[in-house]
């Protein structure tokens, strides 16, 4: 059934397409950024329907986490004007085709329907949680565009003549993506004392090994052994990017991949549904 | 060399070793490895299983292997960031004499007020301020976030707050769980069916009396919307949820599990009671059935319920999963013959071998979780220390700034604990201001 909330969602799509569109045929084309602020109005104006519909924030099963994933990314992209004005354009390149990515894998492979929550996710600790993933999500996914981009470019560089100039400054957009990388652990570390809290109330114990704690832990330790080998062993631009494009897997696969795994596996240890006991 | 000497040394590269970033990088490897390893063994076994998986030998071993590389990296590091902290005369000196490494911007004058303005309004700390052009003898050195270094060491340091706790929480930990019907009286010497506590753990002193249960179903499948027990204790009333735990008497009460008690009574052909009680059942979800047994009887007795009964097709049917109209499905056994097999209401009755059983009342159970951890507060005041640490260095990184002349020309160069090439695009953009003004 097509609804408000999915013709706004469809139009913020289409306004992250155009946007990126425009940015790949008129570099820095000035009404850009514009373009992407109303997409991203359209995009919270949706959630904030769903929200009212469902009486809870919207971070909930595979598409709701979508549209919080893909609305934290864009505005990441939309803040990059202002903390890193000069590569407005490359972030608009790359991070906003993933917004797009994102949004569709969730409105087309799952179930868009509103359900109730069950009562393990009806606390606000499990809502800061849910931010704070999210808060951490979209600058991790902007550090890999970033270090895409990086890699990419550097190929290109390589073929270009001594006389030319480079195309872009490389170390630059090799410590905008640790600075995201930085940003992301951050969030990420708060996401997980936040989860490990409502854990305590909801299992008694602050840590469990379920798939998804031991997953979550291990983007932790991998990001933590990045930020070590970059300060202490200067791995730094290619083999940073190299690096980080490896983890970024562990990151997806935190984040997305836990659905995927066979039945019966607790995809979310907040997932919880009360069963009687004998 | 003599031999005091060779031990001397073999245990100073012992200790280098133990407190080596190699080390600590080795470690997180391992670590990320034996983590994997659980993340797959939670495919084959339930979490408890794999709780007990974490706490084997090889993985005690990394912990302590960890603490270890971690206190003589903290023990290295600390005279490196008080020396970082401290910013003096001599530290500006000693940064601009390592400044012929690093970039240098050209300012065409600098004896303007709105810099030292726009530096303070950004939290910077002016440490050195000189500005006498014509002497030749103009300095400015600034800095922001001089407490910067110091969360490193309260990040690292938070490591030994949550293990503290960690070991408290082992020490003196307590935790039960019950499961009982309404009105029931909570007591804490007889009431628990489960207890799992540290070797100092200590009975908590929670009692209270469950005065009622009160699911919410949605859309009258089995799905909770809402769960909550209302209990009685010294303080007065309170109501228990499952996401949310309630403190009485120094412990958290926590609800986790729910169902059905139909009270049956037994009775004899001229209706003489036999025997009565509750009977904790595992029947909610639809089409799940539960037996009992009662003592001095060799019956078995198998139950289902339909909390809202009605006939649909032929078939006894639930409407809701509300007891509003309960009926039990029961086959009951004698050792393996089948004496009794039938439907009956509230107040009904199934006769067999000389016997009738009825249920008279439909009361609700719960399982309740009680858990005292003093360690846990611990462990969150570590986390707090942790998440303070990683915004200190990573959030708040140090950034200083200096101006000098030289030459007769004036310099501006910064020194940052991260991200330069960005910091110079800054400080560029930065000079081109400012000189702009000025011109």
């Amino acid at each position: 059934m097509i609804t408000f909330e999915n013709i706004l969602i469809i139009t913020a799509i289409i306004l992250y397409a155009i946007s990126f569109l425009y940015e790949i045929k008129k570099q820095n084309y000035k009404y850009n950024f514009y373009i992407l602020i109303t997409g991203l109005s359209m995009h919270l104006l949706s959630a904030l329907i769903r929200w009212a519909h469902i009486g809870h924030p919207p971070v909930f099963g595979t598409y709701e986490a979508a549209l919080q994933g893909s609305w934290f990314l864009a505005l990441y992209v939309a803040f990059s004007r202002y903390s890193a004005h000069k590569y407005f354009s490359l972030m608009i390149k790359t991070a906003l085709p993933m917004t797009i990515i994102i949004l569709l894998y969730g409105m087309v492979f799952f179930d868009t329907g509103r359900k109730p929550l069950t009562l393990s996710e009806q606390s606000i600790w499990v809502d800061l949680h849910a931010l704070f993933a999210w808060l951490a999500y979209a600058p991790f996914t902007l550090a890999f565009c970033l270090s895409g981009a990086y890699l990419w470019r550097q190929r290109k560089n390589n073929k270009i003549t001594e006389n030319e100039e480079p195309l872009v400054a490389h170390e630059i957009i090799d410590e905008l993506s640790f600075k995201y990388i930085n940003l992301g652990f951050i969030s990420h570390t708060v996401m997980f004392m936040l989860g490990s809290y409502y854990s305590s109330i909801l299992f008694g114990s602050w840590w469990q090994w379920d798939p998804a704690e031991s997953t979550s832990l291990i983007t932790w330790l991998s990001v933590a052994l990045y930020i070590h080998l970059r300060l202490f062993y200067n791995w730094r631009e290619k083999k940073a990017a190299k690096l980080y494009m490896v983890i970024f897997f562990t990151i997806i696969f935190s984040y997305w991949g836990l659905v995927h795994l066979p039945e019966g596996i607790t995809y979310h240890v907040f997932d919880l549904e009360i069963k009687p006991a004998h | 060399m003599n031999k005091e000497n060779i031990d001397k040394s073999i245990l100073r590269k012992f200790w280098d070793f133990l407190g080596s970033r190699n080390l600590s990088v080795v470690l997180f490897a391992t670590a990320i490895m034996f983590v994997f390893i659980l993340f797959i063994f939670a495919f084959l076994m339930p979490v408890m299983g794999v709780n007990k998986v974490a706490q084997i030998v090889p993985l005690q071993l990394l912990y302590i292997i960890f603490f270890i590389n971690l206190t003589i990296c903290m023990i290295k590091l600390l005279p490196v960031i008080i020396r970082n902290f401290n910013s003096s005369k001599k530290d500006m000196q000693r940064e601009l004499d390592k400044s012929s490494s690093k970039f240098k911007i050209d300012l065409s004058s600098f004896d303007n007020p709105d810099f030292i303005k726009y530096l303070k309004k950004r939290f910077f700390k002016i440490v050195i301020h000189k500005s006498d052009e014509k002497e030749g003898n103009i300095k400015l050195y600034a800095v922001r976030n001089r407490f910067s270094p110091f969360g490193s060491l309260l990040f690292h340091l938070s490591f030994f707050l949550v293990l503290l706790g960690i070991i408290t929480s082992f020490l003196f930990r307590f935790e039960g769980t019950a499961i009982m019907p309404e009105n029931y009286i909570f007591k804490p010497n007889t009431a628990y069916q489960n207890i799992s506590r540290g070797i100092l753990g200590s009975l908590p002193e929670t009692s209270f009396q469950l005065k009622n249960i009160i699911p919410t179903f949605w859309e009258d499948k089995m799905h909770f919307i809402n769960l909550e027990a209302n209990v009685l204790h010294d303080k007065g009333e309170s109501k228990l949820k499952l996401s949310h735990a309630t403190e009485i008497s120094g412990a958290n009460v926590n609800i986790i599990g729910f169902g059905y008690a139909p009270f049956y009574v037994l009775r004899d052909k001229s209706y003489k009671i036999l025997d009565k009680n509750h009977v904790i059942l595992t029947i909610l979800t639809p089409k799940s059935e539960d037996f009992f047994q009662i003592q001095g009887y060799p019956h078995k007795i198998y139950v289902r319920l339909y909390p809202d009964y009605m006939i649909k097709n032929g078939k006894p049917f639930t409407k809701t999963m509300n007891a509003v109209n309960p009926a039990y499905s029961l086959r009951i056994f004698r050792n393996r013959f089948l004496v009794y097999e039938g439907t009956i209401k509230q107040g009904e009755t199934a006769d067999f071998d000389g016997l009738k059983l009825s249920f008279d009342n439909l009361s609700k159970w719960g399982n309740f979780r009680v858990v005292n951890d003093p360690g846990e507060s611990v462990i969150w005041f570590g986390f707090f220390i942790m998440a303070l640490g990683l915004f200190l260095k990573l959030g708040f990184y140090k950034k200083k700034i200096f101006i000098w002349q030289e030459n007769k020309k004036i310099y501006l160069t910064g020194s940052f604990d991260y991200y330069n090439s960005l910091n110079e695009k800054w400080l560029q953009e930065l000079a081109l201001k400012f000189n702009r003004k000025k011109s």
